[in-house]
């Protein structure tokens, strides 16, 4: 049986059924790596949410989704908590909005820990050094007392990604990882989760509109458009011979704006 | 750094909700135009005069003549209740009013000075001002001129403004921040020309909730006020003073004091829905555009 | 032959804002050059002092030291005609369409602001209609408020109204940075049109060199405030003297790596 399965999953709003996305399917294997590309209005976000059942109540999900045994679209809220953190774990955008401002990242780092693993005291702080020197966060004494605002956005993401590791899920979904962050940053950042993805041998799901940053870690792609699959493949196959019109177009203005003149410029438009 | 726009379906279909009336509105809006229907009509007719003490059936029992029974002096009571109407929305709107101009106008002011020190002087004097309690407010006004209809009206609206303008200026400062009066800055736009047409067509939906409640409030504090004598005195019909009167009868004669207590929840809970009502529906607009 | 003569000229610029007690220089002694025909990429990741310099060279801060020479005169925003005329030709894009667009304006009126703030004389319907063909836009759309657009074509209704008033300088302050990749190319290509189209001498403040190499011919590299390198766009992408301007350029994502497998 597939680590994940989504058979025919659709999103619709509740009411007057507006179908935001619809006909998806995908299966994940166990260290897999699937890319999900599309721009805005693609419904790639909504998919992943789906994924573990955080949809908001205004919408609702029709289709199959299995996620390591569980079936996410018929669960309670309380089975899903069961499998959020401990067999499916999630890093978004924002590293802001995914950690709570008051309390100190140290502790939050903890929470999974003590929710799925019983872990507190010692042996919660002893784990989550460990989590922080995986994720390259040095001085973990001073930055485990520090609250989110104290951090840089690169330290931000990182302790999300640190509390998405801490109780060892079988899949990470990453939605915009390094989106908003620095450039110079978004490469070490990607480097890491590439690296931890290896070693802990996790299936990765990474969502993105960024397609030279997902050509890098992912090697299969889903490409999304306006609430369906348009095309799929492996990642090289999409890059060197796109099949559908949407997909070139992507491509092409990939190839575009990454074009730094006098340096990779790849197709002639200049000046 | 680049953010992705996000203008998914969802956004969309939130905005088709702008059209629907949420049960708030429904409920408010019915509430309060019952009890306006009943003030506008009391200007055309009403069952009895009000000051008419008729056959002398002192604190009757609601009948077919007097619906609603009759006070200690043998008035129709429901003559009082419909002319009360009248007085709690001559008292909402007057009160509102003043607090919408005074506040507004002081906290748009504090937002936009450049001054850190005046806007810091104004935002004491909102603070102290919030602190004082409308009905001493009130009961300073009432003994300083008299005890009518305008003074409570004065006070309920200076008392009230203080919330209003805090309001304005918090909102008007968030706006003052956005790229839309940035870009305003840099087309040459006067710092009035950004308040009139920037500011304040961006911030009035959150004011004219905060309105609502201001006048809900208003009511209550006239009908305090009249409760505790300091209201227009007679032969001005108060739902409050009417109260006050029924209180030493209210064992013999309950309907009384209750049918006016319930007309002062109405308007209230009315008002009070109506705001609810309004913010979320504009809520969802709001998210969408920001 | 024309004499490129110094559009912005700013001398040891500093600003410095305080925050309970500690002080922070967001500009720590820039000096830049604008000259007319040359457009200038300001180039710097966040906290680099981007937006101060944007915030003054628009006018709307005024530096705490230093100096800002526009067509040779300093600076003043008191002088009400000064800055008149120095709005009608600089003007500026902002990073995100979504908020920088007043919500409760119909677009007609926002295209048309500052003709109305700047008193610029003539049909100004006429005009918004003009400008609004020039980015692309159907002239229709006057009438229609911005939530009824899509990112790009609301960034077209804001670049419409930085070319109203027929200015001379365009700032863009990371103008496709919030856009969906393949409207990107389309709004660039609108930049590269307008430029050549009406003489704009751009100013394209950004963290993507991608974009900045492919709108202007010189360059500048910020780091907490300071210039680490500046020159023209070539040199500074094909030799780079300074360790951050080369890590900036190892960062621009390529499509060389692709996941083996």
């Amino acid at each position: 049986m597939s680590l994940l399965s989504v058979e025919n999953m659709g999103i619709s709003l509740v009411g007057p059924g507006n179908m935001l996305v619809e006909g998806i399917n995908f299966s994940l294997e166990k260290g897999d790596r699937l890319g999900i590309i599309g721009e805005s209005g693609s419904g790639k976000s909504i998919t992943a949410l789906a994924l573990l059942g955080l949809l908001p109540g205004s919408m609702k999900v029709t289709g199959r989704i299995s996620l390591a045994g569980t079936d996410v679209v018929n669960s309670s809220e309380r089975d899903l908590v069961k499998i959020r953190g401990s067999k499916a774990a999630t890093v978004f955008q924002e590293p802001l909005s995914a950690l709570d401002p008051l309390m100190k990242v140290g502790r939050q780092i903890a929470g999974p820990l003590k929710l799925h693993q019983k872990l507190v005291g010692e042996a919660a702080r002893r784990e989550v050094y460990k989590l922080m020197e995986r994720v390259q966060l040095s001085d973990p004494d001073r930055i485990s007392a520090s609250f989110p605002h104290e951090l840089s956005g690169g330290q931000r993401q990182r302790i999300a990604i640190a509390m998405a590791l801490a109780c060892k899920p079988e899949i990470l979904i990453a939605d915009e990882p390094t989106t908003a962050l620095d450039v110079t940053v978004q490469g070490e950042v990607l480097l890491l989760l590439d690296k931890l993805v290896k070693e802990e041998g996790m299936s990765l799901i990474f969502i993105t509109h960024d397609l030279p940053v997902i050509a890098r870690v992912v090697s299969r792609l889903l490409v999304m458009q306006d609430g369906h699959i348009v095309e799929e493949g492996s990642t090289s196959n999409i890059i060197e011979s796109p099949k559908h019109p949407y997909t070139k177009k992507l491509i092409e203005a990939a190839r575009t704006v990454t074009a730094v003149p006098y340096v990779n410029e790849k197709i002639g438009k200049r000046k | 750094m680049s953010v992705t726009t996000s203008e998914s379906p969802q956004e969309k279909a939130y905005e088709s909700s702008r059209l629907e009336l949420n049960s708030s509105l429904i409920i408010g809006g019915t509430l309060i135009s019952i009890v306006l229907v009943i003030a506008l009509v009391s200007f055309f007719w009403t069952p009895y005069d009000p000051n008419d003490m008729g056959e002398g059936i002192r604190l009757g029992a609601p009948s077919m003549q007097h619906w609603i029974g009759t006070d200690k002096l043998g008035r129709d009571l429901f003559t009082q209740l419909m002319i009360g109407a009248r007085l709690a929305f001559v008292v909402a709107i007057g009160s509102t009013s003043i607090a919408a101009f005074i506040g507004i106008s002081l906290g748009l002011l504090a937002a936009s000075t450049r001054n850190r020190y005046i806007d810091e002087a104004f935002s004491y004097f909102f603070d102290v001002l919030i602190a004082f309690p409308t009905i001493l407010m009130a009961m300073l006004v009432v003994t300083i001129r008299d005890a009518s209809i305008s003074s409570a009206i004065l006070a309920i609206g200076f008392s009230a403004s203080a919330i209003v303008s805090r309001l304005s200026r918090i909102s008007a400062t968030s706006i003052l921040k956005t790229d839309y009066v940035k870009a305003a800055i840099a087309c040459g736009t006067s710092r009035p020309a950004i308040i009139f047409r920037h500011v304040l067509p961006n911030i009035y939906p959150i004011l004219v909730v905060q309105l609502m409640l201001v006048a809900s409030s208003a009511i209550l504090a006239e009908a305090s006020l009249a409760y505790l004598g300091l209201g227009a005195p007679p032969p001005q019909a108060s739902w409050g003073r009417m109260l006050l009167e029924a209180q030493r009868s209210v064992m013999r004669a309950p309907w009384g004091a209750i049918v006016p207590g319930v007309m002062i929840i109405a308007i209230v809970m009315g008002l009070n829905f109506l705001g609810d009502g309004i913010r979320e529906h504009f809520d969802p607009e709001m998210r969408n555009k920001n | 032959m024309t004499v490129n003569h110094p559009i912005f000229e700013t001398k040891d610029l500093v600003k410095t804002y305080s925050r309970q007690g500690s002080s922070v220089n967001a500009l720590d002694g820039v000096d830049l050059t604008l000259r007319s025909g040359v457009s200038l990429g300001i180039v710097g990741e966040s906290g680099a002092g981007k937006s101060t310099i944007l915030d003054i060279l628009l006018g709307i801060e005024k530096p705490t030291r230093g100096t800002v020479k526009y067509h040779g005169q300093e600076l003043d925003m008191a002088n009400r005609k000064q800055m008149n005329q120095f709005r009608r030709e600089v003007q500026v894009v902002f990073q995100d369409p979504k908020t920088s667009l007043n919500p409760r304006m119909r677009v007609g009126s926002i295209v048309g602001e500052p003709l109305r703030s700047l008193k610029i004389e003539g049909d100004s319907a006429q005009r918004v209609r003009e400008v609004l063909k020039a980015v692309g836009l159907n002239p229709d759309v006057v009438s229609r408020y911005p939530d009824e657009f899509s990112g790009g074509q609301r960034q077209r209704i804001a670049i419409a109204r930085a070319i109203a008033s027929s200015p001379i300088v365009l700032i863009g302050d990371e103008p496709v940075s919030a856009l969906d990749v393949s409207v990107r190319i389309q709004i660039l290509e609108l930049f590269q049109s307008l430029k050549n189209l009406l003489n704009l001498t751009l100013i394209l403040v950004s963290h993507d060199l991608a974009i900045v190499g492919q709108l202007c011919e010189e360059i500048i590299v910020l780091k907490n405030g300071q210039i680490v390198e500046a020159g023209d766009t070539r040199t500074i992408f094909t030799n780079p003297s300074a360790d951050y301007t080369k890590k900036l350029l190892d960062s621009v994502p390529t499509f060389l790596s692709t996941y083996p497998g």
